[in-house]
């Protein structure tokens, strides 16, 4: 069982959202109204914290997409870090490993989107 | 214990639970096929493997069974193992899955389709759409051997699921 679904404003303006536990259908909308909350609250991007989910199903991405539709209809970057492999196979079995922008864990995410962001107000 | 006696200790294993159809619930029946996986010296993978497809096939019961019903229903699951492989059965007495909506989204989605919003989260309805009916099956084809679905108007449907134990 997901244990919680919190989201925090990281120093760089990024918002990280940290689902922690099982993501499924019990707890989709609460998932869904964080991604909103943090994406309200950056300029930046939003990362998705993965490294503690473990399990994630088709209404997990399901929101995970519409955040990602979200975050472009704001301008701002959406990625997801730290999948373990059993996640990160089901992104490949649902053929989305294009579609999401995902990091190996949050620190890279983190260096990779403030990177980007330098590099766009250059 | 040798092969022979495993698979006939494996054989006599088998585990039924009902459900009421409640999303918050699926985690009883993720818990359960797992200690039932250990029991049989599943691996970890594999176990994982079920998990996530059951919870799929639950999904599409939980989101489909019994809308527009004033009581949701109750979905079974039942679970045993025969010639080597385990089989998972979730069955609803709901109105029953149009099978093309079924399978429309996992065979014809393209990554087109699902950045441009033709396949999208859209509030509350989102996580009990086509869509993710079309995702689901994608999961459940991916990671089980097979996947059988019965199903027929207001008599309800049954998703079968079978692994092989041994490749």
């Amino acid at each position: 069982m997901a244990n919680g679904i919190q989201w925090h404003q990281h120093a760089e303006g990024l918002s990280i959202v940290s689902p922690d536990g099982d993501l499924d259908l019990s707890n989709a909308h609460e998932l869904r109204e964080c991604i909103k909350q943090a994406l309200a609250a950056t300029n930046q991007g939003v990362i998705v914290d993965m490294s503690n989910v473990t399990l994630m199903d088709s209404a997990t991405i399901g929101v995970l997409l519409g955040g990602m539709r979200r975050a472009g209809e704001k301008g701002v970057k959406f990625a997801l870090a730290g999948l373990r492999p059993t996640e990160r196979r089901t992104i490949t079995m649902t053929r989305l490993e294009g579609v999401f922008t995902i990091y190996d864990d949050l620190e890279q995410a983190i260096a990779q989107m403030r990177g980007e962001k330098e590099g766009d107000d250059l | 214990m040798n092969r022979k006696s495993m698979q006939a200790h494996q054989e006599t294993m088998r585990f039924e639970l009902t459900i009421p159809c409640y999303p918050e619930l699926v985690h009883v029946v993720r818990s359960a096929l797992a200690a039932f996986g250990a029991r049989l010296n599943l691996t970890v993978d594999l176990i994982d493997d079920l998990k996530l497809a059951v919870t799929e096939a639950c999904n599409n019961a939980i989101q489909h069974a019994y809308a527009g019903m004033k009581q949701p229903g109750c979905v079974r699951v039942l679970c045993w193992v025969e010639s080597e492989r385990i089989v998972i059965e979730v069955r609803d007495e709901g109105r029953g899955i149009a099978h093309k909506e079924m399978e429309r989204g996992a065979l014809e989605r393209t990554e087109g389709e699902l950045t441009s919003g033709t396949v999208r989260d859209e509030q509350s309805e989102d996580v009990g759409g086509e869509r993710c009916i079309g995702l689901g099956m994608m999961i459940m084809r991916a990671l089980m051997d097979e996947v059988d679905i019965e199903t027929a108007p207001e008599r309800g449907t049954t998703v079968r699921l079978i692994r092989r134990l041994v490749e």
